[in-house]
């Protein structure tokens, strides 16, 4: 398996640092701000071995992202890995969401979550 | 004990028991039809009893209703304001954790370059801190009536257009234009920095929710009153939503989709109001929406 990741996010500092850090960790790593941006991304072929993915967005927010990515089979086992400040209520994240981020999070937890899905170089 | 009075006092018993468990089988026709005055006259109290225990009930229930709407609120309030804290929270985290590693990696050249556009996105987040927690106080404020306005001769034109100029690179960043029309100064007696506060929350709404179209900002001078407003050509409010957004904690756009405390409306319309003048909104969805302030100008 490839070190390619997907990451979603509105915030544009939290997406630059992210992919700064995965970049110098040997990923290969491509961003998108919203999750319109990502579906035609992935519907045009992009194929990545992870997806980093935000909740809270303006227009297609991540829960929105999840099920439109699931209904689709090939979309749909690509894991997710959720980034997300929500702490309440198992509900609140999308099922079967595994694998959360609970920010904050630092460079360790970030990089040992990521390393269980996909390849550094 | 007469025979009448010890089956009035049965009734009454009934009557009461009847009346604890929230009925009343006590009516105007079955008073009048009561041989003794005293019997009707009991009666008629019972009857009183139960209108007044209903009525305060009714009223009970509806403070409840307020009160668990205060409290949904206010639970969407915190989880909003936990994302709001954590996300530049996260970034700063990850920032400072790349910060050490270069340190311990790159040679100096390299070092300057990327130090200075990391320390860039770090301020940033401290900045995102400050002013969370800047609107955090102003509700404290607010709330136990602590807001002191400090007034001084200036131009609202010339005011505004230091927002203006803070705002460029976000409202780049966002696709927005910003154009601002104006027709010579505004003087008056303003609080800068209330104004400036002021101004700025709507043009961050304007932003946030502008959907990348153009933003108009306007100033007037209109008799004794300066006149400013943001339009932009967003998402819009309905119809239902346009009083709410004003309150403490309230928002019309979901959170699931937006960030924000829901604080920023409350506090501007607190503020415009302790200057002696008013905020209004005009909004159509998805066409975009009107704010304006107007103030005393010797205010």
């Amino acid at each position: 398996m490839t070190g390619k990741i997907l990451i979603i996010d509105d915030d544009d500092d939290l997406r630059e640092t992210l992919q700064l850090l995965l970049d110098d960790s040997g990923y290969g790593v491509t961003t998108v701000g919203t999750g319109q941006a990502a579906l035609e991304q992935l519907k045009a072929g992009a194929r990545p071995s992870l997806i980093l993915l935000d909740l809270m967005m303006p227009e297609m927010n991540g829960w929105q992202f999840l099920e439109r990515a699931r209904a689709d089979s090939v979309l749909g086992s690509i894991p997710v890995v959720i980034m997300t400040a929500r702490r309440k209520g198992a509900d609140l994240l999308p099922a079967p969401s595994k694998q959360v981020l609970h920010k904050p999070f630092d460079t360790a937890r970030l990089l040992s979550t990521v390393a269980r899905y996909a390849v550094g170089h | 004990m007469h025979s009448d009075d010890a089956s009035l006092a049965e009734r009454v018993l009934q009557h009461i028991a009847e009346i604890g468990s929230g009925k009343c089988s006590i009516t105007d026709a079955s008073i009048a039809a009561e041989q003794d005055a005293s019997a009707q006259e009991i009666l008629a109290g019972l009857l009183m009893l139960h209108e007044d225990l209903q009525y305060s009930q009714q009223r009970q229930s509806s403070l409840l209703d307020d009160l668990r709407a205060a409290i949904r609120a206010r639970d969407e309030f915190l989880s909003v304001a936990s994302h709001e804290l954590r996300t530049p929270i996260t970034t700063l985290t990850l920032q400072l954790d790349g910060l050490f590693r270069m340190l311990q990696q790159q040679g100096p050249q390299a070092l300057q370059e990327t130090l200075s556009r990391r320390l860039e996105v770090t301020r940033r987040q401290v900045d995102r801190l400050t002013a969370l927690v800047a609107a955090l106080i102003d509700v404290s404020r607010i709330t136990s009536g602590r807001v002191q306005l400090s007034r001084q001769l200036a131009d609202l034109v010339e005011v505004i257009r230091l927002v203006l100029e803070r705002f460029g690179d976000e409202a780049l960043r966002g696709g927005s234009g910003l154009r601002f029309e104006r027709n010579g100064p505004v003087w008056g007696n303003f609080d800068v920095s209330r104004v400036d506060q002021v101004f700025t929350n709507l043009l961050s709404n304007a932003i946030r929710y502008g959907r990348g179209r153009p933003i108009v900002i306007g100033t007037v001078s209109d008799g004794d009153k300066a006149r400013f407003w943001v339009e932009d050509q967003g998402i819009g409010i309905a119809p239902e939503h346009q009083h709410r957004i004003f309150q403490q904690y309230e928002r019309a756009a979901p959170s699931t989709n937006y960030g924000g405390l829901g604080l920023g409306l409350w506090i501007s319309r607190q503020l415009v109001e302790a200057m002696g003048g008013t905020i209004s909104v005009r909004s159509e969805v998805d066409a975009g929406s009107v704010f304006t302030v107007e103030i005393p100008r010797n205010g």
